[in-house]
């Protein structure tokens, strides 16, 4: 009796773990992800062999888990996927108020950094029958044209949106959140133009004022922002350097280019300004007038928040979202020596969405990215410098100071408030046709190959041929 | 007649048990193995929106991966990343657990705690491998503690950096796998030596052989069988090696390692193409991976199977 229970037991057992498989494989790897775990099986399932590489393992511990808020199993429950907690902050703060029984019925999930943010997407989009699958996904400037131009989002004029409701946003956020064919597939509710982000203190201490006007003069074009970056680490006995790694600036340099990485004929193109950008990164790097820190790793973050950076590189949501906050009301914004843009987050309804739920999801995405209102809470929640030029002149007659959890951001040295710098900063010249698909992939490998160049003495041809190899190698269609 | 039955259905109850295993083996091991043998001669990507091209049947895949069309051999780079990863982390760690192996049990020396170092040894071994990484990460990186107190002490320049350095990555990546595994493989080898007939030890040494010789002569002849498999399940582990240095040193998104793609390795080139969405050339570089590593496992059944008549004749002349 007590064999029959315990083979009953272990049959359940089993059993049980062949439905976590079969959950995992929800979010796991495709087809071949499985064929790689067939072939360790096929070699004795005794842990996936001994020295490291436990294959069976790879999805679980490198991937960061999905944290989710919300019931699922509600009939109503609307299911939204991101990758932080940005709009989270946004449905607590100004959506709970404004509409609670629909911020009730939303579910959350949010996969814990963008680095796997695509995989996780494309996985989940391939099962509508999921109860996870997404109503609603959030996509980064990075790979946005990926999903629109695809098949997995729906047209947003099918969700009862018109061309009036989004008449006040910025016409490149409509731009890129526009497919190939025409149709509008994706709205944002953030314009992202960049600026520099300036420490007054340290301003006043190494280049002797704190006025906007004359701390731009410093960073009016590249070779004043290398003399500023030679005077800083002479005149704080190199206490202090300009940025903190060279990194920070690729995506300045990005924003001067002609092309994006390729164009509608699929041909790679490298723009004159990447490789300005690799030249003047080692430049940099050979006076060692950076930290050599990698953008958003742990010593990037250290030297960010303390004395020993000067400036930041950043744009509208980098301003409240990755300065310091124990630093707030001491930063300045400069133009620096050209105008770019760099991200943004736009939401779109999937292909198959809710229907039954076509009036919510339309209405969530209506308040994120059409209603004066509600955007104007939103400036008021996190300062965003939002995607409504009627919420703006709001601000901007109101003259609202960018404030987080009620502390401000700038420095009143700043003269005029962060959304009146943005408002100037030429944000009705931005491109919006820089980006590819493959930006966040083309970008690492680029990146990688910089790196090979600046610090590891490659020569720059082969660098740079490099990353052609790497990036046709990469993707089949992509011609080099 | 009815005891005759009723074996029968007891039987067919235990087919019944054993059909969950045979059912989860065969979705989701057997058929994934199968159909990326298919997949790997199937000139299939998803172009830039995501979009599934299929080209038809051909060996486009394996001419690519391998370099054979012109352009870079990434598979045999990061085979070559691969290997160099796996020979500095294996070589010491076999040394070292045999080394512990024929201390731990020797009855001569007779170790106090030894139990407990056996659990001691083994302990990285069940900290999740994303974590150590990460924790090695942080130790050896820019502004890490070990690369602050080296350059107090100036055992490093100031502005050196560990992750600049190609033979620092891998040898870091190399010592965690060694640290993580050396336990793992000691106590396999224990287990190994304590299956050695203790009165061959005797034998040898009322014969007089000392310690060097006992271990030469006795334990590595006997040993073989279990080093034949540490040896295989560590290159079948080694080749696929992927959540430490995927973790370690990279990129955003984990596809190449850095410095200079001197990190990457053959199961991150998998995950690269992958979720760049070109499944048939990654099925090829798996379907390759399999092959090597099935090349490599024979190659050692061949070399140490052959010898595993030896052991008997040893045993036969010792206890003669």
């Amino acid at each position: 009796m007590t064999k029959k229970i315990l083979a009953m037991l272990l049959a359940s057992a089993m059993v049980l773990s062949f439905a976590g498989c079969n959950n995992e494989s929800g979010n796991g790897g495709g087809g071949n992800e499985g064929g790689n775990g067939g072939n360790e099986g096929g070699n004795g399932g005794n842990e996936g062999g001994n020295e490291g590489g436990n294959g069976g393992g790879d999805e679980t511990t490198t991937t960061p888990e999905n944290t989710i808020d919300g019931n699922v199993d509600a009939e109503d429950a609307i299911v939204i996927w991101t990758w932080n907690t940005d709009i989270k902050t946004i449905l607590d703060k100004v959506l709970k108020d404004v509409n609670p029984d629909l911020y009730n019925r939303i579910v959350y999930v949010n996969t814990g950094g963008s680095d796997y943010y695509q995989d996780k997407l494309d996985n989940i989009l391939q099962d509508p029958s999921n109860k996870l699958y997404p109503d609603i996904v959030a996509l980064e400037a990075d790979y946005i044209l990926k999903y629109t131009g695809g098949q997995n989002l729906a047209n947003i004029a099918d969700l009862g949106i018109t061309a009036a409701d989004y008449s006040k946003e910025y016409k490149y956020t409509i731009d890129i959140g526009t497919s190939p064919s025409g149709d509008v597939k994706a709205l944002s509710w953030q314009a992202a133009p960049g600026g520099w982000v300036i420490r007054t203190d340290l301003a006043e201490k190494y280049l002797g004022t704190s006025d906007p006007k004359e701390v731009q003069a410093f960073f009016k074009d590249w070779d004043a922002v290398y003399e500023t970056a030679k005077k800083v680490k002479a005149d704080s006995g190199d206490e202090t350097r300009l940025i903190p790694g060279y990194d920070d600036l690729m995506r300045v340099y990005q924003g001067a280019r002609k092309n994006g990485w390729y164009g509608s004929d699929d041909t790679l193109v490298i723009d004159p300004a990447m490789l300005e950008y690799m030249d003047y990164a080692k430049k940099l790097n050979d006076e060692e007038l950076t930290w050599g820190t990698t953008q958003w790793s742990d010593p990037w973050v250290a030297h960010k928040n303390d004395d020993s950076t000067l400036a930041l590189p950043g744009c509208t949501w980098y301003t409240y979202w990755s300065t310091d906050t124990n630093h707030f009301g001491s930063y300045i914004l400069v133009e620096g020596p050209q105008a770019y843009a760099w991200g943004g987050t736009w939401l779109a309804a999937t292909a198959g969405y809710n229907t039954a739920l076509k009036d919510d999801v339309a209405q969530i995405i209506k308040y994120f990215t059409c209603d004066t209102d509600f955007m104007i809470k939103i400036n008021d929640c996190n300062a965003d410098y939002v995607n409504n030029t009627d919420a703006i002149q709001d601000r901007i007659d109101n003259n609202i100071v960018a404030a987080l959890d009620g502390k401000n951001i700038l420095s009143d040295k700043q003269g005029e408030t962060f959304i009146a710098f943005f408002k100037r900063s030429g944000i009705e010249n931005i491109n919006g046709n820089l980006l590819t698909p493959s930006d966040a992939t083309l970008n690492s490998l680029f990146s990688t190959q910089v790196d090979a160049y600046v610090k590891g003495g490659k020569s720059k041809d082969d660098a740079v041929q490099a990353f052609k190899d790497a990036a046709a190698d990469t993707y089949s269609w992509l011609k080099v | 007649m009815a005891k005759k039955r009723r074996t029968v259905e007891y039987g067919r109850y235990g087919y019944i048990f054993i059909a969950p295993f045979f059912l989860v083996y065969l979705i989701f091991q057997f058929w994934p193995l199968i159909y990326t043998f298919i997949l790997s001669f199937q000139d299939v990507y998803k172009d830039k929106y995501g979009v599934m091209v299929d080209n038809g049947y051909s060996f486009a895949n394996f001419t690519s991966v391998l370099g054979l069309e012109g352009g870079n051999s990434y598979v045999m780079q990061y085979f070559g990343n691969t290997a160099i990863m796996w020979v500095c982390n294996f070589v010491p760690q076999i040394l070292l657990s045999l080394l512990l192996a024929v201390w731990l049990t020797d009855t001569k020396y007779k170790l106090k705690g030894s139990g407990a170092y056996k659990i001691l040894i083994y302990l990285p071994n069940i900290i999740t491998a994303a974590s150590v990484s990460y924790l090695f990460y942080s130790l050896f990186g820019l502004n890490g503690p070990i690369t602050l107190l080296l350059k107090d002490w100036g055992v490093i320049g100031a502005s050196y950096n560990f992750m600049d350095s190609t033979a620092a990555t891998r040898g870091l990546i190399s010592f965690i796998n060694f640290w993580m595994w050396y336990g793992n493989t000691t106590l396999l080898l224990i287990a190994g030596v304590l299956g050695i007939n203790p009165s061959l030890f005797e034998a040898a040494d009322i014969d007089g052989a000392n310690g060097f010789q006992k271990f030469l002569h006795v334990t590595l002849p006997m040993l073989k069988p279990i080093m034949l498999y540490v040896l295989v399940t560590s290159a079948i582990g080694g080749l696929q090696m992927y959540d430490i240095p995927a973790m370690f040193n990279v990129k955003a998104q984990g596809v190449v390692g850095m410095p200079d793609d001197t990190s990457t390795t053959m199961t991150m080139y998998i995950r690269r193409l992958t979720s760049s969405g070109s499944m048939g050339r990654a099925a090829a570089v798996s379907v390759i991976l399999f092959i090597v590593t099935l090349i490599i496992s024979l190659l050692f059944f061949f070399f140490m199977g052959d010898r595993e008549k030896k052991p008997k004749k040893a045993k036969k002349g010792a206890s003669a």
